[in-house]
């Protein structure tokens, strides 16, 4: 077959694509309104740990009461979030070591929820699964996000 | 292609100047890369939204610090491959074969998407034959329909010699024609316009 043939079934393939299967509207809309949630001043500690990647295949992980351990790092600074699964929620602690906290929210893609313990403690209930990330400040002023789990 | 590739990298770096119009001309430029990749695991509509959703806040986490510009379509790609798989392994459907395993002649017999919605037959019988293909021909079409101009960065996201993506791509494709052939189906460049159905 010659290039030309392979050239023209593949574009038959790309707009039979189009049409069976395009990206949904709301995915798009989606990721255009992530740039609102960007932090420019924020420090990024990223995802260098899961449980439930580490398990998943050796034990049943699916359930409830599942409880899953996510790290996260920047510099010294250690985000250890305990995730427990209650069906369609989570409740989530977690533990920073390395600073002090003066404040710390839980955020979804739609909303913040402010949540803090102690100085380095964070706790909050029946989250909502699906995107979310841990917003720090800390004692010093510092502003630190982790990456974006989905829970 | 280089001037796409630099036009992608003038979007990423006005992206990460705080120019809105910029984010949104990447994400309508490459959203459908990072959908035919999540649909290329065979993840479903919710979990492939969400791989695109999450490579999306990944790429706004490193807007900054994407090393290459030029290559945004490569980092794009594995990243998204890496959601899938974080996606599969969480769900327990990690595949028992590797992802770096590249079995071109194993046939896929995953259910059919419904087809209903399809308007053309044509469009319908050609569906039905790219599902009966091996699933690593599915992966690679689907990705090479998304990005023609991209080979290295194809290479690179998909795990695969630079070298052999030509070739397989020609085999995808010979096996396509025959299943294409064996529905009734003939070649799409034939003369006398209208491509129909034979029967």
């Amino acid at each position: 077959m010659t290039g030309g043939e392979d050239a023209a079934l593949l574009a038959e393939l790309r707009a039979t694509l189009d049409e069976v299967d395009p990206v949904p509207p709301l995915v798009l809309e989606a990721a255009r309104a992530a740039f609102g949630l960007r932090r420019l001043d924020a420090e990024l500690a990223e995802l260098v740990r899961d449980s439930a990647e580490e398990r998943a295949g050796l034990i049943a992980v699916r359930g409830d009461g599942n409880v899953r351990l996510i790290s996260f790092e920047t510099g010294l600074v250690t985000v250890e979030l305990q995730v427990t699964e209650r069906g369609t929620v989570r409740d989530l602690v977690a533990e920073v070591s390395g600073t002090a906290l003066a404040s710390a929210e839980v955020e979804t893609p739609g909303l913040r929820h402010p949540t803090l313990r102690d100085d380095s403690m964070i706790s909050a209930d029946a989250v909502p699964s699906g995107l979310l990330r841990l917003h720090l400040r800390t004692i010093e002023g510092r502003d630190l996000v982790t990456s974006w789990v989905r829970v | 292609m280089t001037d796409t590739f630099s036009a992608t990298a003038a979007l990423l770096a006005q992206a990460g100047a705080g120019d809105e119009r910029a984010w949104n001309a990447l994400v309508d430029q490459h959203s459908r890369l990072l959908w035919s990749v999540a649909r290329s695991y065979r993840l479903d509509q919710a979990d492939a939204s969400d791989v695109v959703q999450t490579t999306w806040l990944r790429l706004l986490e490193h807007l900054d610090r994407i090393e290459d510009p030029t290559r945004l379509v490569g980092w794009l790609v594995t990243t998204a491959r890496r959601e899938c798989l974080r996606v599969l392994r969480r769900s327990g459907r990690e595949r028992l074969v590797a992802d770096s395993d590249v079995d071109f002649d194993m046939v896929d017999d995953a259910e059919p998407v419904d087809t209903h919605l399809i308007t053309t037959e044509r469009n319908a019988i050609l569906w039905r034959a790219f599902q009966r293909l091996p699933e690593r021909c599915q992966q690679l079409l689907r990705i090479v329909v998304a990005v023609p101009q991209a080979y290295d960065q194809v290479s690179t996201a998909l795990n695969m010699p630079i070298g052999s993506i030509g070739p397989t791509r020609a085999r995808c494709l010979s096996r396509l024609r025959d299943l294409l052939a064996g529905a009734g189906l003939t070649g799409v460049d034939d003369p006398g316009g209208d491509p129909g159905v034979r029967q």
